[in-house]
């Protein structure tokens, strides 16, 4: 915008220098060469402005998809994401971040294959580097929940590469460590899963937060496989004390021998209503 | 107090970026006005700009790398790798740039850094630093969220009740309305306000799920401080036994020191040991 107002000033400039000898002619040329500059000037503020709110809006409506992801209003998100996708967006970042909600929503309505996909279509496209691990560990949920083990493993290993590859030292990614605990559990290497819940538990707990309860329970599983059933209930209770053994069961099928066996955690009566956990 | 190091580095980079624009930008105009008006030599005008100009993107180039240089911190933060994210920040802040307005973001995170490093007056600073610049209206958010939680800590009651009340007012996402959330109870719970604090517990802990876990273990131990002095001992134990699970048992007795014994009774389990 500033070299079209440069180049605008210069056109005009020129004209003025080289144009008429006729005196009104020269005086609208003067006129023309400090008017057209300005409007273009006052032109791009406005634009600007414009623009500028526009984008403001569409961060307003993905942060909103967003938070209904981590709300798991699924249903809602159903509609609000054909909605918002079939439509184009002005940011290339607001679009990826959409397709990020859209694929944990084809995650979480069980649509693990096109969920899959999508996330693969996404990471070959590219996107921000801050989104490629919690990508790969969708995919790599999705894949386990589709049993497609081998490709899993795949890409499993795909995403402990790319760590190294960003060069980030300090504990394996907490959704990495996550998504080869479930992977061990399904096939049946309890103790590598338990070896690594030991040893990734307060990595997952300080960057998932209450997300630990899946690594508490699918440590309760193994260690119930194992046979060390006093451990697994110790474990599945500190589990259900954030999610309901229905909502683990959901996010991770082969826990319902385990939730069949095991009590979970009581609740005081003032938070056993709401769904508080 | 004296301004941190981090801030007196910042203010440099704001001045010399400042004074870089201001020159370039005279530049320009000299070079423009020289070459459209009959004030001298058309061709030095337009060498004049086109200087200028080149000037300008060389300095936006290197102003844009250092940007880039510091983007892995974000992660680093995410993941707890304080030492990395505070190499790549602090490095970032001591380096010229044409836009030091612009580094609102790294400025910001520097601020949520030192608040992991428990140094709040410095997080308080450099948060007030960035309410300071023009920066877009989620980043104003942001760094007014981390003065709040700064503040918070600090337990300074009139700057955490100010900081509520300008919070209200905005928009927040989910992850910040919980981080508000926290805030606001350990503010009532400063205030021995218990039972605004264990008023609607239930959609409360929904919207806590978005804390991280530290702050999700700290904000259940002082909800359990408030059911305690309610009389209500079966959450008390429920709210502990939450906190011991989600967050560092030690760092916990040793940030909240008068239910010291009950963090140690929740986390030392009879078979299997501390947990």
């Amino acid at each position: 915008m500033m070299m079209l107002i440069v180049v605008s000033s210069a056109i005009f400039a020129g004209l003025l220098f080289t144009g008429t000898e006729v005196e009104p002619a020269r005086s609208i040329q003067r006129a023309m060469a400090l008017l057209v500059p300005l409007g273009v000037l006052v032109f791009s503020i406005f634009w600007s402005a414009q623009q500028s709110a526009e984008l403001r809006d569409e961060d307003r409506r993905v942060s909103a998809l967003e938070d209904a992801a981590r709300l798991q209003r699924f249903d809602w998100l159903t509609h609000a994401l054909t909605d918002a996708l079939s439509r184009p967006m002005r940011s290339p970042l607001h679009r990826v971040r959409a397709l990020q909600v859209y694929v944990t929503t084809l995650v979480g309505v069980g649509r693990f294959d096109d969920a899959e996909r999508s996330a693969a279509a996404m990471l070959g496209e590219g996107v921000p580097l801050g989104m490629v691990t919690s990508l790969r560990a969708l995919r790599v949920y999705a894949m386990l929940r589709e049993d497609r083990l081998v490709d899993a493993d795949r890409a499993l290993g795909e995403l402990r590469r790319q760590d190294r590859d960003i060069d980030i030292s300090g504990h394996a990614p907490a959704m990495v460590a996550l998504a080869a605990m479930y992977r061990d559990a399904v096939t049946g290497h309890c103790d590598d899963a338990l070896r690594s819940f030991e040893k990734n538990r307060p990595a997952i707990a300080k960057q998932l937060g209450l997300r630990v309860a899946d690594a508490d329970a699918l440590a309760a599983h193994s260690a119930l496989t194992l046979g060390q059933s006093s451990r697994a209930a110790h474990l599945w209770r500190r589990a259900t004390l954030f999610a309901s053994p229905a909502e683990l069961v959901h996010r991770f099928p082969p826990l319902s021998t385990t939730s069949a066996a095991l009590a979970p955690a009581s609740v005081p009566p003032e938070l056993a209503t709401g769904g508080a956990r | 107090m004296s301004p941190s190091t981090d801030l007196l580095a910042f203010r440099r980079t704001l001045a010399t970026g400042t004074a870089a624009r201001f020159f370039l930008v005279l530049a320009a105009m000299a070079g423009t006005a020289i070459y459209v008006f009959p004030l001298g030599n058309p061709t030095l005008g337009a060498a004049l700009f086109a200087a200028a100009a080149l000037v300008y993107f060389y300095l936006s180039w290197k102003s844009i790398a250092v940007s880039r240089d510091a983007m892995p911190a974000h992660e680093h933060l995410a993941r707890g790798n304080l030492p990395e994210a505070e190499q790549l920040l602090t490095t970032a802040l001591r380096k010229f740039s044409l836009f030091p307005s612009q580094r609102a973001v790294e400025l910001l995170q520097l601020a949520q850094l030192r608040f992991e490093q428990s140094r709040y007056i410095e997080s308080a600073d450099l948060a007030n630093a960035v309410l300071s610049l023009r920066s877009p209206a989620p980043i104003l958010a942001s760094a007014q969220l981390v003065r709040l939680e700064a503040v918070t800590e600090l337990l300074d009651l009139p700057r955490v009740h100010a900081g509520l009340l300008a919070l209200a007012k905005l928009p927040l996402s989910h992850a910040d309305s919980a981080r508000l959330m926290y805030c606001r109870t350990l503010y009532e719970v400063a205030l021995s306000a218990h039972d605004h604090t264990l008023y609607l517990l239930p959609g409360k802990l929904q919207l806590a799920q978005a804390l991280s876990g530290p702050r999700y273990a700290r904000w259940c131990l002082e909800l359990a401080r408030s059911a305690l002095a309610a009389g209500r001992h079966e959450l008390f134990d429920h709210l502990v036994a939450r906190a011991v699970a989600v967050g560092d048992s030690a760092n916990l007795a040793r940030k909240v020191p008068d239910l010291a014994d009950a963090v140690d009774k929740a986390a030392l389990h009879p078979e299997f040991g501390r947990i």
